[in-house]
């Protein structure tokens, strides 16, 4: 300690100015011992959380003969296919994800997610596709529907709960050339995203039959409940919130479930009035009537949505299913009330005036939005 | 003593800069997949096609309500009379059929002719002149061979399972044999307001009769469709 001279030597007044020095020593001491301290606490326990991160992240970490796998996914998703090349959807390249694993379940082939491959693109056959198979020169257009199919591989088998998420999310491009990334499109702006939400509809079941469909996948639809398979209990619902719930009570590991998603673009108002009674050229959406005793019935119409469906907000020249010039005169023509009339008896002059207002969202919507990109995501 | 606490200080100093750095580069460097290994998601996309409508025109492409068929006088000396329709579109070769559907409570005889503007045009219409051209090639689909009336054909489309129908209220449908196209060898080209150009098909609907017909206030439904 410098300064220090022998105790003996000090005069009782040094003594005392030493001891207040080294008084004063420790306790600097000690505070910049707590401030490094801390510092260094904070990062031991950074390294710790890293550490317990990267042990516990998607990456298989193998080794020689064996392989380790980190903790995974309880299931994967899939889609029917053969192999990458061919079921390559003509847009993919507006995509950022990649194509799946080829995998074989039961030996049937699917294109499917992994834990290194947790996002990818929807394989597209004849029977799931959106108008977009390879070479093609087709697109979407009022009138035009179709089916998406994909598989959940379970790794576990017992009880599994898949929380799913399916959303439409419309793009536009600037200028003359049709882009060829993902980096020449741009999302459309909230207001017309709406109307592609109100036009082109997601379902979850279909009745060809009768042609009426069922289990509506939107924010506007009421709590529904579908049984997918009987024997293993497995039901698709949604609730009340809105969330959208695959439920399965017994299923095996390494087997493909499949969940199909029916989805259309509505040709005409008409399908979303009318009762489904015979096979018709234009389907209904809303077959059924709701009920008080058939509370989740997949089929029936959602309580406010003809409310919905007339709702301006003023300044606005359209809403999720709607488009107008002239704000009065639509506040005229469609009213909930005329809508439910529709419903029961169908008066052409009526239904003219306000299918002129869907009419002209199709059209609108059709100018507006280039590209649609369905995204199924789980949880 | 100043320079030796200095040196401490700055010891110290060090060593917690140090500690500092080693703690953002441990936060950095280690990146956290942990928590999002349970998702999984799958996308697609597709195209919507670009809305080119096939529009029906009063005149000259002029907003369809101006086309005007309320009253016609059938007592004076011109036994017709020609109104001119126009179907147009921005898709160029956009092929159509023409389709007409009407009633028969007035003995009423319909022709459709192809038309083109022009100036010294015979034919007069919402302020524009244009001349007739040949017949437009197409044939009733449900007339009775010996009257003016529809036969059964399309009674179901029309009216389902009803069966209180007057003959005369049972529409005659009268469609084109081949299909219409637009384009620049067929058709007009039009410019609308700074939008595309339109390819433009004039036609002539004539309404004629005989003495048969009389003023007695009867009523007719006419459709005019262009798919």
């Amino acid at each position: 300690m410098p300064g220090k001279e022998n105790r003996d030597e000090m005069t009782p007044e040094e003594c005392r100015q030493d001891a207040e020095n080294r008084k004063k020593k420790l306790k600097s001491q000690w505070i910049i011992f707590l401030r490094v301290g801390v510092i260094a606490v904070v990062a031991f326990i950074a390294v710790v959380v890293g550490s317990i991160a990267w042990f516990m992240s998607n990456n298989k970490v193998g080794g020689t003969g064996t392989s380790i796998q980190a903790s995974g996914g309880e299931y994967d998703i899939a889609a029917v296919g053969e192999d990458v090349q061919s079921t390559k959807g003509q847009y993919d390249i507006l995509l950022d994800s990649e194509p799946g694993e080829p995998t074989t379940v039961e030996a049937q082939s699917y294109i499917a997610t992994n834990d290194n491959k947790p996002s990818i693109t929807w394989a597209i056959t004849e029977g799931t596709n959106m108008k977009n198979m390879q070479n093609t020169e087709s697109g979407l257009e009022p009138g035009s529907c179709g089916s998406m199919t994909f598989y959940i591989i379970p790794h576990k088998s017992g009880q599994l709960d898949v929380k799913l998420d399916l959303t439409l999310t419309g793009y536009t491009y600037k200028g003359d050339k049709e882009p060829v990334s993902s980096d020449g499109i741009t999302k459309i702006d909230l207001k017309v995203q709406q109307l592609l939400e109100g036009h082109i509809l997601l379902f979850a079941g279909y009745d060809k039959s009768r042609n009426a469909y069922s289990g509506w996948i939107s924010d506007d639809a009421d709590a529904w409940s579908l049984s997918l398979d009987a024997k293993n209990n497995i039901t698709l619902s949604r609730d009340g919130s809105g969330d959208i719930i695959w439920s399965a009570e017994k299923i095996e590991k390494d087997k493909a479930y499949p969940v199909t998603i029916y989805w259309i673009w509505p040709e005409i108002l008409e399908s979303y009035l009318k009762k489904a009674d015979n096979i018709n050229r234009h389907p209904s959406l809303f077959p059924k009537d709701s009920s008080a005793e058939n509370e989740d019935d997949p089929s029936a119409l959602p309580v406010d949505l003809y409310a919905t469906m007339c709702k301006i907000s003023s300044g606005s020249t359209f809403n999720r299913y709607f488009r107008w010039e002239n704000e009065a005169a639509f506040e005229k023509s469609v009213t909930s009330k005329k809508l439910a009339n529709m419903r029961e008896d169908m008066n052409p002059a009526i239904y003219g005036e306000m299918s002129a207002y869907y009419n002209l969202a199709d059209q609108y919507l059709g100018e507006n939005v280039r590209y649609v990109k369905l995204k199924l995501e789980t949880r | 003593m100043k320079k030796a606490d200095k040196k401490e200080w700055s010891t110290k100093k060090t060593w917690a800069v140090t500690a500092i750095v080693m703690a953002l580069l441990a936060l950095l460097i280690v990146p956290v997949f942990g928590w999002m290994y349970m998702e999984r998601s799958m996308e697609t996309m597709t195209k919507i096609n670009i809305p080119y409508a096939l529009k029906l025109g009063a005149g000259n492409t002029r907003p369809i309500q101006e086309l005007e068929l309320s009253n016609i006088d059938v007592s004076g000396e011109q036994k017709y009379k020609d109104i001119v329709f126009c179907v147009y579109s921005s898709q160029e070769n956009r092929e159509y059929d023409l389709q007409l559907a009407h009633t028969s409570n007035i003995g009423f005889t319909y022709n459709i002719y192809h038309a083109a503007k022009d100036e010294n045009g015979s034919v007069n219409y919402l302020k524009e002149n244009y001349s007739q051209g040949a017949e437009l090639k197409g044939r009733y689909l449900n007339k009775q061979a010996d009257s003016k009336y529809a036969t059964d054909g399309f009674h179901g489309k029309t009216y389902g399972s009803y069966s209180n129908v007057q003959i005369s209220a049972e529409p005659l449908y009268w469609k084109t044999t081949e299909k219409q196209i637009l384009n620049e060898k067929n058709s007009a080209i039009t410019k609308i307001i700074d939008e595309d150009k339109y390819y433009v098909d004039y036609y002539i609907l004539r309404i004629s009769w005989d003495d048969t017909v009389q003023n007695n206030k009867e009523t007719d439904m006419i459709y005019i469709m262009a798919k």
